[in-house]
């Protein structure tokens, strides 16, 4: 039965959840990353914790709308078309991940799942690269390592901070 | 429905196959032999360079300009005016796979054992 005080209730959770996202791109963006590790599309991936939270309190129509928002938001604020479509490769292969995991919620904790979701994000810009540049193997010998390893290492200490702040937050 | 509130069994494993696949991905260039020729694709168009020839070859695609250098059986792009210089600081490569990209201009470097059958024009 169509609840109005529950929809508008999940509409203002979608839009805080957003303008965390997009705070923490742009974080992210303004922090001079890439002079201490100059790699295309390396990031601290802090926004995919608004994003997997939203997935796991709210369900997978609000993370989708959360993390197009924040991509669109971020494309038109602070990036061009190409990083665009980085970040809209990088968005929806963490989308699908995410929508597997809930489905077995409880054989990951939000470490793995941010490991995961890290990769998946990697994989789907190099996806992203290679269709725009081709010369694939190329591409991602060069790069799948490094990316590899931050994903590992940065997915890993965003889902410890998860695991730690989600059990704090208030109920949706 | 929040996941698991613990570390279990599937996170170890994700994180296991997670360092494995870096691992691979990281060993696989080292163990690669030394190359012969080096590609430079410069949008659609592919050049064939030898890599026992040095020289330096400018280079101009999508209003950028950068600068590769073939030195001593290695190549590099040694100057790039792309904002985030990604492509400069990769270095010189020299192994067989191994690549240097600039994805603004959209120019790639890379090593090849042997010329293939890609190539648009040869150069020495």
């Amino acid at each position: 039965m169509w609840d109005k005080d529950r929809f508008i209730r999940q509409v203002l959770y979608c839009a805080m959840y957003t303008s965390l996202a997009l705070m923490l791109s742009f974080v992210e963006a303004i922090l001079p990353l890439t002079a201490a590790i100059p790699l295309p599309g390396f990031k601290l991936g802090l926004a995919n914790l608004a994003i997997m939270d939203s997935a796991f309190r709210m369900g997978m129509p609000a993370a989708i709308a959360v993390s197009l928002g924040r991509i669109i938001l971020m494309g038109i604020l602070f990036g061009n078309i190409t990083s665009f479509l980085f970040s809209l490769c990088g968005g929806i292969t963490v989308l699908l991940l995410l929508a597997v995991c809930r489905r077995f919620s409880g054989a990951f904790s939000f470490v793995g799942i941010s490991v995961l979701c890290a990769m998946g994000h990697s994989a789907g810009q190099l996806f992203c690269a290679v269709c725009i540049m081709g010369n694939g193997a190329a591409l991602v010998t060069t790069y799948a390592p490094f990316l590899a390893a931050a994903s590992l290492i940065f997915g890993a200490v965003n889902g410890f901070l998860l695991l730690g702040i989600a059990p704090r937050l208030p109920k949706i | 429905m929040l996941p698991a509130k613990r570390i279990t069994i599937g996170d170890m494993f994700v994180l296991i196959f997670s360092l494995l696949l870096f691992v691979f991905l990281a060993i696989r260039p080292l163990a690669a032999a030394d190359g012969n020729y080096c590609i430079l694709t410069v949008g659609d168009t592919k050049q064939v360079c030898s890599l026992t020839e040095n020289r330096t070859i400018p280079v101009e695609n999508g209003g950028y300009s950068l600068r590769v250098e073939i030195c001593d059986g290695t190549a590099a792009i040694i100057a790039s005016d792309c904002p985030d210089q990604v492509c400069v600081h990769t270095g010189r490569i020299s192994k067989t796979g191994q690549a240097a990209a600039c994805v603004p201009a959209g120019v790639i470097l890379h090593i090849t054992g042997d010329t293939g059958d890609e190539e648009d024009f040869r150069v020495g």
